[in-house]
């Protein structure tokens, strides 16, 4: 049984913290103690063991996401946030210049989703600002249309899919812009919600409404599609301020 | 060197240069979110932590004192997070299951069988033990670093880094690797 002493000079030793006196010392140790020797030679196969274990690379939307939730600056030093405005250039987010014509075709589809939520057709024939936003997901395992709607605070975020599998759908946006307040979906699904974000598991064909309150006019929101924990879509929701002056069904 | 642009990357941040936090961004995400993901072994509650982490620390930033390594810092609140993602996930109940159903599938350079076996073999471990064998040996930092992210002192640093490779090897003999 080895001494504490020696114990943790081999540690320390794996660890390249003795001083030159101390690694001496462990030398010696070694030499004429095979349980030190041991101990060395199962310390440095673990230490070399875990420094082959890979380093991971983090989602290239990562950046995006950390700077989309930082709390807004105020108008003075809006440079950051002006700088998502270079969201939909970056590689992954091009589908969103592909889809242009989408926003025509996804106000139609808006008007036509049978689930419409009561808050919405609440609006009925009211007068007032709003905006929308569309999104097309054409991946090998999930397709569909993502409408958001902006109108009197209230941000409703509608979503179409089908798929034959389990899929999450992620929404994130800025905590300072908006809240949280309510999903609804077809099918069943789990609901996690942590600040800046709320992720949607699940699986098969399903239309899901998620709702928001806010007072920004045109927030900030990002759609992502995970399959197995990983984006496989990444889309910012930009959304184009409109008069509405009618709502009527 | 490091360490000064860190901080000169602060103060300019704390100016109101936005551009400057994005740097730093750039510069720790990676060894932040994968902090998150030894601790976690999660890929989205790696990216959950880290995020987290950045905002944070954006929001702190003014408290951040440059006689300290910015990085150390940094991971101060990535160890903090991390930890408290744990106890979160365990007040659902849901983190052995979780952790033990779901391995990143992308990670495969290297040895994808011993790098599933060391994760769960850190799993095993308690998180502070854990954690330490991450900061050691996946971060390469010095007891120093460690016992101030961690707020202990050194010789306590030593001692649990000590016992928690010991727990290691033994856990890793078992699942047939490194025939410590």
């Amino acid at each position: 049984m080895l001494d504490k002493r020696t114990y943790d000079l081999v540690n320390q030793e794996i660890d390249g913290a003795n001083s030159p006196r101390d690694s001496e010392r462990v030398r010696e140790t070694l030499e004429r103690n095979k349980e030190a020797r041991e101990l060395y030679a199962e310390l440095k196969k673990l230490s070399a063991t875990l420094k082959n274990v890979p380093k991971v690379d983090p989602p290239r939307s990562l950046k995006l996401r950390i700077l989309n939730s930082l709390p807004r600056p105020s108008a003075a030093s809006s440079s950051l946030w002006d700088r998502l405005s270079d969201f939909v250039r970056i590689p992954v987010f091009r589908t969103a210049s592909t889809f242009a014509g989408g926003v025509v075709a996804g106000i139609a589809l808006f008007l036509a989703f049978s689930g419409a939520p009561s808050d919405s057709a609440g609006l009925a024939g009211t007068i007032g600002q709003s905006a929308k936003a569309s999104a097309r997901i054409e991946l090998p395992e999930v397709s569909g249309s993502i409408r958001g709607q902006v109108v009197d605070g209230t941000i409703q975020v509608h979503g179409s899919f089908q798929s034959g599998r389990e899929f999450t759908v992620r929404v994130l946006y800025s905590p300072t812009d908006a809240r949280f307040v309510r999903y609804a979906a077809d099918q069943p699904s789990t609901l996690e919600v942590s600040p800046g974000q709320v992720r949607l598991a699940v699986r098969n064909d399903v239309n899901t409404t998620l709702s928001f309150a806010s007072d920004q006019q045109t927030p900030t929101l990002a759609v992502q599609i995970l399959l197995d924990g990983t984006t496989q879509f990444e889309q910012r929701l930009v959304f184009d301020s409109e008069r509405q002056t009618d709502q009527s069904h | 060197m490091r360490q000064e642009e860190d901080s000169l990357l602060v103060r300019q941040c704390l100016d109101g240069n936005q551009k400057a936090f994005e740097e730093l961004v750039d510069r720790y995400q990676k060894p932040v979110f994968n902090l998150a993901f030894r601790f976690t072994t999660d890929t989205e509650d790696a990216e959950d932590i880290t995020q987290t982490v950045f905002v944070k620390a954006f929001e702190k930033l003014s408290t951040f004192d440059p006689k300290y390594k910015f990085f150390s810092w940094l991971y101060k609140i990535a160890v903090n997070e991390s930890i408290n993602f744990l106890n979160r996930k365990r007040d659902f109940d849901r983190f052995d299951e979780t952790l033990h159903s779901k391995q990143r599938e992308e990670e495969t350079a290297g040895d994808p069988e011993m790098t599933l076996a060391i994760n769960n073999a850190l799993l095993e471990l308690k998180p502070d033990y854990r954690i330490l064998v991450i900061l050691n040996h996946f971060q390469d930092l010095s007891y120093r670093e460690i016992a101030y992210i961690l707020d202990l002192r050194e010789n306590t640093v030593k001692s649990r880094l000590f016992s928690a490779r010991r727990v290691l090897r033994r856990v890793l003999m078992k699942k047939g690797i490194a025939n410590a």
